[in-house]
């Protein structure tokens, strides 16, 4: 389902838009009650068995994209209960960041193995003979699975010659690499928040619609209405995510044009990080060897996970700044009366902001995704002419980040620049449960003296829940860019010759 | 016909309503070589198409003169087949 638009996409984009212009024509909110019949319009259903419970529903998705939690089903609620005080210029709102809409869910099945008509009643019947349970009979020509006794190993499957037994799985389970997706009394998924670790991969897998995260479109909204000054950061993976008018230039000029006072690149911020990550590896992995190996830290799904999963190897985690808040802290050093709003293509980096630590630094954080909406609903359009950019740009090392493997590499620059003699090895893993399988090899000893990059999302950050972009093209757009940098490595940056002087 | 072109709309909304997927949905076609009997499929990107502002009527492609508003992928690449299969039986 991945790059491919389907209804469900189109839902989700039209709600961020019509939330969006909500947000910047300003008024009485409670006109979002009004916004289901205009995203769902007529009598007759598109999608589901009624059109009420598609109003229903994008009554929801529109609460959530304005932060507000979902409404008890029980009860009568308008849709605009609660928006008064979630319209407010600054950032709002309350976990659980991720949730299922209970009645939007299909209740999928959970893993099961059922056989399909392609089945030929064959004579040998290997999904008999193979079955350790007894499981499988034949029945009126036709192989029966008795679910009862079915203990799910799918060696049927494998044995089938004509493929006619097939594996169920509840999408948003499969996608999950924290096994976070349960069931609640009604069979319908309910995400468990100890588990969950906001990555959205399991809102971007669901094909019904069922799963949406909140968002800060609305307060944003206000807040450039209001004319405070802003100041976006924008992550690596940002390029090729608006379509081919949007060279990053335009992106830039876009941002300006909604109302943000500057534009700075993340991949700033990723360059330091590069240059404290790899000094910490050399530090504490080569010369002291108080730690078995390191971790990077910039995907919070992935260190969140790490840390939960993995509690004994926590310290080993890089503790060393995100490039989203230290380029959020330069930006703060230079506009102290600033906000800082952080512009990325995944959802747990919204949780990230929320954290203790944190707040002070990123005020809001929004989506590729929600961003286009904003776009639209200004009618802004990347035709112009991209002014003469002067800004400090990130290097090859940092605009890479947003790719799987782009961290390591940087970190893997700086310590060849920084340390020739030291010589590194490297494992990574993109998807949380490859990244697990990458700790249990780290917790039995066999990663030593390794530099771990984890990413929660496949590709990397370019396969965030919040992208437009079909990933691997995504990627090529992300390298040319990297390509087009006039600095190579981190360490000869500007910034981090600052940094490195000192 | 040797040569199809697909004009796709790549203004902001268009995007936002799937332009670069319906982009991807008819480059795949050009690996269908034995159903495409030695047509080519080429695909232009526009900042503009036809008039006005698009809205309601994103995404907007254009099939040779043909103008298909509220596009879809399985809209465009059926009528792209439809438009291939015409011309070999002629």
């Amino acid at each position: 389902m991945r790059g491919i638009f389907t209804p469900v996409t189109k839902i989700r984009r039209q709600v961020f838009t019509e939330i969006a212009r909500m947000g910047f024509e300003g008024g009485d909110y409670s006109r979002i009650d009004e916004l289901p019949y205009k995203i769902i319009p007529g009598e007759v259903a598109t999608y589901r068995e009624s059109i009420f419970k598609e109003r229903a529903i994008v009554g929801e998705r529109l609460r959530l994209a304005c932060g507000l939690p979902m409404r008890p089903f029980d009860q009568h609620a308008p849709i605009s209960k609660g928006i008064e005080q979630a319209a407010k210029p600054e950032k709002y709102y309350e976990p659980p960041l991720l949730d299922v809409i209970p009645f939007a869910c299909n209740a999928c099945e959970e893993t099961s193995y059922f056989v399909t008509d392609n089945c030929q009643c064959c004579l040998s019947h290997p999904c008999v003979s193979i079955c350790p349970v007894k499981a499988i009979s034949i029945q009126n020509g036709r192989s029966v699975i008795d679910k009862s006794k079915c203990i799910r190993c799918g060696r049927c499957r494998d044995a089938c010659p004509y493929h006619a037994i097939v594996k169920n799985e509840r999408p948003c389970a499969a996608a999950c690499g924290v096994d976070a997706i349960e069931s609640d009394y009604l069979g319908r998924a309910k995400i468990n928040h100890d588990k969950c670790v906001s990555c959205g991969q399991c809102l971007v897998s669901c094909p019904f619609a069922a799963i949406a995260d909140k968002s800060q479109i609305l307060q944003l909204c206000q807040a450039l209405r209001e004319g405070e000054k802003l100041i976006a950061e924008v992550a690596p993976a940002f390029v090729g995510q608006f379509g081919p008018l949007a060279t990053p230039a335009k992106v830039k000029e876009a941002l300006l044009e909604l109302g943000f006072a500057e534009v700075v690149e993340v991949a700033v911020g990723a360059d330091l990080g590069a240059i404290a990550e790899a000094e910490h590896y050399v530090e504490h992995v080569v010369k002291q060897q108080d730690l078995p190996f390191l971790a990077t830290s910039c995907c919070p799904s992935w260190s969140v996970m790490a840390k939960n999963n993995f509690p004994e190897l926590a310290g080993c985690v890089s503790d060393s700044l995100t490039p989203m808040v230290a380029t959020a802290r330069l930006i703060k050093k230079k506009h102290p009366d600033g906000r800082v709003v952080f512009i990325g293509p995944c959802a747990a980096k919204k949780l990230e902001a929320s954290r203790r630590t944190v707040r002070s630094d990123v005020d809001f954080v929004i989506t590729f995704e929600e961003l286009m909406g904003m776009f639209v609903a200004k009618g802004i359009d990347f035709e112009g002419d991209a002014p003469q950019d002067d800004t400090v740009e990130g290097t090859k090392s940092g605009r890479g980040y947003g790719v799987a493997g782009g961290v390591a590499d940087a970190i893997v620059s700086c310590i060849h620049q920084l340390y020739p003699d030291v010589e590194v090895k490297v494992d990574r893993a993109e998807g949380l449960k490859e990244c697990k399988k990458m700790l249990l090899l780290a917790k039995a000893g066999k990663r030593n003296g390794y530099l771990m990059e984890g990413m929660a999302c496949p590709g990397g950050c370019v396969g965030g829940a919040g992208t437009l972009l079909q990933i691997n093209k995504a990627a090529a757009s992300v390298k040319k860019f990297a390509e087009d940098s006039p600095y190579s490595v981190a360490t000869v940056s500007p910034l981090a010759h600052e940094k490195l002087e000192k | 016909m040797k040569q199809l072109t697909v004009d796709i709309c790549v203004c902001p909304q268009c995007v936002l309503e799937g332009a670069m997927s319906i982009m991807d949905s008819v480059d795949s076609l050009n690996q269908l070589e034995e159903q495409l009997n030695g047509v080519e499929l080429l695909v232009q990107t526009h900042k503009h198409l036809g008039e006005g502002s698009h809205g309601e009527s994103a995404p907007v492609v254009r099939i040779g003169e043909e103008y298909l508003e509220k596009a879809t992928c399985e809209n465009v690449m059926a009528r792209v087949m439809a438009l291939v299969s015409a011309a070999e039986s002629r």
